[in-house]
């Protein structure tokens, strides 16, 4: 893709900046802009907004707009938490099976494929069950799902840029495995990479979300997702409650995710990987 | 909070009176009614081997006669026999069946279709219908319409535990086969047929015209599957419904009241939240511990903040103060200092905002709660918050609920041991209605305490549930539960923290001849059957019940004037609405 | 690299997976917590007495070593017998048969809609590319592509279900209606626009992604400067070489989709109450049902298996050149 077209690009990635600001500032500065304690009862349990809560309350009276804002908290980190982890070990694991090949390049692509053809709902679900619903279990189960098209997309690229000339001619010289897996390997792929974990990103709000909204999430933990679990329990759905219980924690995470994503598009023009998405 | 419940008996009274008339009316206009009721889970095939939860058991018994029934304030009514004698100790009873009554396929319903129901569950592994034939000696059918049962042990309660709730089958369906769960087709000799069943989807329900007791007021009643609440209510608010197996939330109850064409009925539920100690497990094992977490808990909040007020705080005696096993009303008042100073005796003294026990342990403890149950998460959270008051800190954990079955009642095997310190449970309507519910909840040998899922052991408990066990006389059985209440609201194996009301919403213009059972719902055969009105479903029971012990005379009365109170109350309560 | 026996050897990594399946499937319900037996009881499960536990248990053969239960399960998957479930009183086959068709009809109807409205997005933006429409366009569909798939369901319901009453709210038709014909079918595609809906939005993006990017990629390749060089009509030009050569990862992901369309999208589902696979299998995990779990979960998998497989059958006949690469 030619450099004008990379900077028409531009738009979309700033708006995903702006997001992604956004929510970090409102991550780190939780204490200062909640004007309460999410987790403190506050009010009487479904007040509608008004009377110093913004969002009104929710049904044991904890105030919904803190709860969004230190919400933000929860879903960055585990999206960040999620995308280092899949994109790490996809890239490791491609680079792995790009590099050295033979036997066992097949485990490793036989096991990504293996991941990728599990229904993933259920399978997370039936991980949920097993390994308990804590944050970390949660990391570790969109992390599962999310590691095997990482190294896919690793390990073709690898492949391609092995079978370019100077790689070869390099290898000719002499030059160890290590030195050109850093120098310019990973130099060629990082681009790729982080084009990875802001998608992985991206997905690891939404999944949270789901497995929030299907009762296997923690719901202890003030995430975006567990608002919306209550909200539903308790049949807001019902009533004006969803304009301000479940309107407002969705956008959050269509918006977070979508921040993500436009800053991973921004970067697949640098990656310029021609390979098929595999989500 | 005493008012609250008095003002819905009232509220339900006074509703019952009005609105009788109309349902009467509705009902003699001729015109064929069909209903659609939601069905908040599949329950397969709605025979008595099949079915999965409570709901299904409520519906089936549309479809599934049993020998008596019971009313609304659940005292067992004879339904399939004219007449019937208890003898030689509560061992043998004699029984003779109404004539005219017949299996969904044609066949005569006879002693013989009986005898066989008593017998058939014993071959198979429903445990419900299976502990009920155990108890059976031999079943002798000495005519057409009569028999007589025999029991191995004499046990005054055999009507409500067995005679009331055991449904009769068709002997020529299931005579030789080994699996009543693949039983093709589902044949009762109730009020209803099921005309359709569509896995997932639907049921339906068609009156039987020749029903013995009457030809069923409602004609056709269609029930979607919908395991989805607010899909439910959504749709019965939009009027694609006109009522519903599931209770009305109590969020929903302002926003429902509010829509003129909705009627709600609701009384006091038996269905008992509670929180389950580990009476095995240090410091739950001191039962100074867990006074002084009785003590800290404040359950009127819970009932407040959880149930919107929908619902009574939990008797420490177990049983529903309101229910005809409850005896006195054991809820504990929350009383910090008296906690504090229990947990102090206890030499587990205050390190900051937690206390620890005299090996430097702090007292911080997991308390599990299902994932899939947002009312018990928000009752654990307060919980935890309750209890830091005195120094106790409580870690909410949710699990997935076979995960904390598996944690808290191991394969469902008491004897099995458990793996918890704290855990929030729940135990069913039905439990508050067994007179042997205490036996099987807190005796030590688990044969007998097959739910005692706490572990707990105490010889005089144990001692008591001897005496139940070889006592017959009523009135002295009653004595010996009422001690046994006493006893464990002493000695706190666990803390009852609410009794969550049954909540009803339909559309009257659709039906109105729905009669709310005690604890369980409107979906009864009393809904759906001429001669009851909502008066009648208790009165009748008072009649036809002669051998009937004094005690329930004096609860009939007292609610009688409970309810006389109530009214006054609550008419007062309208005037200055209306100011 | 693979080469000549390249055939086979693709041939033996799907067996391979396919074994795979059926080992995990068989293994991950029984190392859940918890166990079937409240299903296999009824709620009164706590008073059976232990000897009648274990007979229970043998009934089910659930008192068996795990590779007995492995055989046995192996020769039921092969000869068919897959048994009833234990939750749902009916033989599994069947279940699995009557939840199909419902996920088949949606997924297909779904990607139909959501390929054709990518695609065409995708072609438009691809040829405004960099200009604002197509900026306009790539914020749009990828915002909408990120919305919480039960969100979306929730608040369309609380729209036109809800404040509107125009549309039914759950189901996949309405239920006992005695509806025939015409009717019939009336009432299906009632019931079906609203999941159609969320599906349709959530997947746009994908189609729309990939056609955009790969129409992109091809417009700015040689052969296409050449072609055009050469003089070759326009209407030439994009038929029949960037048609032809975008399409190829287009279909990829249609077929990929199918695959994970197919295996029943379970959120979807679930806030519909509509009667798929997806929801199945979520309520086989809830009641420990062993039997159910591994065999939907099977049938699953193996939907997915069959469409990655065609879809790679598909790339090789489209374009040789690229067989190698994957």
């Amino acid at each position: 893709m030619t450099c004008d077209n990379r900077k028409k690009q531009l738009p979309p990635a700033l708006i995903g900046a702006v997001i992604l600001g956004f929510f970090f500032i409102a991550a780190i500065f939780a204490p200062n802009l909640a004007p309460h304690n999410p987790h403190q009862i506050v009010g009487a349990p479904f007040s509608p907004p008004g009377a110093g809560h913004l969002l009104g309350t929710n049904d044991i009276g904890q105030d919904i707009f803190s709860g969004l804002i230190y919400g933000s908290r929860l879903s960055l980190s585990l999206a960040v938490l999620t995308a280092a982890l899949s994109t790490a070990v996809g890239a490791l694991l491609g680079l792995i099976a790009g590099f050295l090949g033979k036997s066992i390049e097949s485990v490793i692509m036989r096991c990504a494929d293996f991941i990728l053809v599990l229904p993933f709902l259920p399978l997370a679900i039936l991980l949920a069950a097993m390994w308990g619903q804590g944050f970390f279990q949660i990391v570790l189960i969109i992390s599962l799902i999310n590691w095997p098209a990482t190294a896919r997309i690793v390990r073709a690229q690898v492949l391609k840029i092995k079978a370019k000339g100077y790689i070869l001619n390099l290898q000719a010289i002499g030059a160890g495995t290590g030195y050109l897996l850093r120098k310019h390997i990973l130099s060629e792929i990082l681009p790729l990479l982080i084009y990875r974990a802001m998608l992985s990103a991206s997905y690891a709000v939404l999944t949270e979300a789901s497995l929030s909204f299907l009762g296997l999430g923690n719901p202890l933990l003030n995430s975006w997702g567990s608002i919306l679990f209550y909200a539903q329990a308790r049949n807001a759905i019902l009533t004006s409650a969803w304009l301000w219980w479940i309107l407002p924690p969705g956008l959050c995470i269509a918006l977070l995710s979508a921040g993500f994503l436009f800053i991973g598009l921004y970067m697949e023009t640098y990656a310029n990987p021609r390979i098929m998405r595999v989500q | 909070m005493k008012e609250k419940v008095l003002f819905t008996i009232a509220l339900a009274v006074i509703f019952v009176t009005a609105l009788t008339a109309a349902g009467l009316s509705a009902a003699a206009g001729g015109e064929e009614i069909e209903l659609k009721i939601a069905i908040h889970s599949d329950e397969n095939t709605l025979t008595p081997f099949t079915y999965v939860r409570g709901t299904g058991l409520e519906v089936l018994r549309l479809i599934y006669d049993s020998l008596f029934i019971f009313d609304a304030l659940n005292q067992p009514l004879p339904w399939m026999v004219s007449d019937y004698g208890v003898e030689k100790g509560h061992t043998v009873y004699h029984l003779t069946l109404l004539p005219d009554q017949f299996w969904h396929d044609g066949a005569a319903l006879t002693a013989d279709d009986v005898a066989f129901s008593f017998t058939y569950p014993l071959s198979q592994p429903h445990a419900r219908w299976q502990r009920m034939a155990a108890m059976i000696e031999s079943v002798e059918v000495t005519g057409e319409l009569t028999l007589t049962i025999r029991l191995k042990k004499g046990n005054p309660d055999f009507i409500p535990l067995v005679l009331a709730d055991l449904p009769i089958i068709p002997r020529h369906i299931y005579e030789g086969e080994k699996d009543a769960k693949l039983v093709r087709g589902t044949i009762g000799s109730g009020p209803y047929r099921l005309a359709e069943y569509k896995e997932g989807q639907y049921y339906i329900l068609e009156a039987v015209a020749g029903y013995f007791r009457g030809k069923p007021l409602v004609e056709r009643i269609v029930l979607p599957i919908i395991t989805d609440r607010a899909a439910i209510f959504q749709a019965l608010r939009a009027g694609s419904l006109d009522a519903a197996t599931a209770n009305l939330p109590p969020e929903l109850v302002g926003e429902f009241e509010a829509v003129e064409e909705i009627n709600i009925a609701s009384g006091p539920g038996l269905a008992t939240t509670l929180l389950q100690f580990n009476n095995e497990f240090y410091p739950f094992n001191l039962p100074e511990m867990r006074k002084a977490v009785a003590l800290a808990l404040d359950l009127q909040e819970l009932v407040n903040i959880i149930l919107l007020g929908f619902g009574d705080p939990g008797s420490l005696g177990f049983f529903h103060p309101a229910g005809f096993l409850g005896s006195a009303a054991f809820v504990p008042e929350r009383n910090l200092d008296r906690s504090n100073e229990l947990l102090d005796g206890l030499g587990f003294l205050r390190r900051g905002d937690i206390r620890v026990d005299d090996q430097g342990r702090p007292l911080s403890f997991d308390l599990l709660t299902q994932a899939d149950n947002p009312l018990r998460i928000r009752t654990a959270e307060l919980i935890a918050r309750q209890l830091s008051a005195v120094g106790i800190e409580i870690e909410v954990v949710s699990m997935e609920s076979n995960t904390l079955d598996d944690r808290v009642w191991p394969e469902f095997d008491v004897s099995q041991g458990r793996n918890y310190a704290l855990t929030l449970w729940g135990w069913s309507a039905p439990l508050q209605l067994r007179s042997e519910a205490l036996v099987q909840l807190f005796a030590s040998a688990y044969d007998q305490g097959s739910f005692n899922i706490g572990g707990f052991a105490d010889d005089e408990f144990d001692l008591l549930a001897e005496r139940l066990a070889n006592e017959i006389d009523q009135d002295r059985r009653r004595l010996i539960i009422d001690e046994m209440q006493r006893l464990i609201a002493e000695k706190i194996p666990m803390i009852p923290l609410y009794y969550q009301q049954v909540i009803m919403a339909y559309r009257p213009a659709a039906y109105d001849g729905y009669i709310l059972q005690q604890g369980s719902g409107i979906i009864n055969k009393m809904s759906f059957l001429p001669g009851f009105t909502r008066e009648s479903a208790w009165r009748e029971a008072d009649n036809n019940e002669p051998k009937r012990s004094n005690i329930t005379a004096y609860i009939l009365t007292a609610v009688l004037i409970v309810v006389v109170i109530a009214v006054v109350k609550a008419s007062r309560r309208g005037k200055s609405h209306a100011d | 690299m693979r080469t000549n026996p390249r055939r086979s050897l693709k041939a033996v990594q799907y067996l391979l997976l396919i074994w795979f399946v059926v080992l995990v499937n068989f293994l991950l319900p029984r190392i859940l917590p918890g166990s079937p037996l409240m299903y296999l009881a009824g709620e009164d499960v706590g008073q059976l007495s232990p000897v009648e536990r274990k007979e229970l248990l043998s009934r089910y053969n659930l008192d068996q070593t795990l590779p007995v239960q492995f055989a046995e399960y192996l020769a039921d998957l092969v000869t068919l017998q897959w048994g009833r479930s234990y939750s749902q009183n009916a033989p599994i086959i069947t279940l699995i048969r009557n939840r199909l068709p419902w996920t088949i009809v949606l997924a297909l109807m779904s990607i139909a809609f959501s390929a054709a409205i990518g695609a065409f997005l995708g072609i438009r933006a691809a040829i405004n590319r960099g200009k604002w429409p197509d900026i306009y366009l790539l914020l749009t569909v990828s915002f909408l592509g990120s919305l919480p798939a039960f969100w979306l369901g929730m608040l369309l319901i609380a729209v036109f279900g809800v404040r509107l009453n125009w549309l039914p709210l759950f189901g996949a038709y309405t239920a006992g209606s005695g509806f025939t014909g015409l009717q019939k079918m009336l009432d299906i595609a009632m019931h079906m626009v609203l999941p159609l809906l969320t599906l349709t939005i959530l997947s746009v993006g994908r189609y729309f992604m990939t056609m955009r990017y790969s129409l992109i990629e091809v417009l700015g390749e040689d052969y296409i400067i050449l072609a055009k060089a050469k003089g070759l009509p326009d209407r030439i030009i994009r038929y029949k070489y960037i048609m032809r050569n975008a399409l190829l990862p287009f279909f990829t992901v249609l077929m990929m989709d199918l695959g994970f369309v197919l295996s029943g999208a379970t959120v979807v589902e679930t806030v519909f109450a509509y009667p798929g696979l997806g929801r199945l299998m979520f309520e086989a995990v809830a009641a420990r049902d062993y039997l159910l779990l591994q065999y939907s979960f099977f049938v699953s998998a193996l939907l997915v298996i069959l469409f990655n497989y065609l879809a790679d059958r598909l790339y090789l006949y489209l374009d040789p050149r690229l067989g190698e690469e994957t």
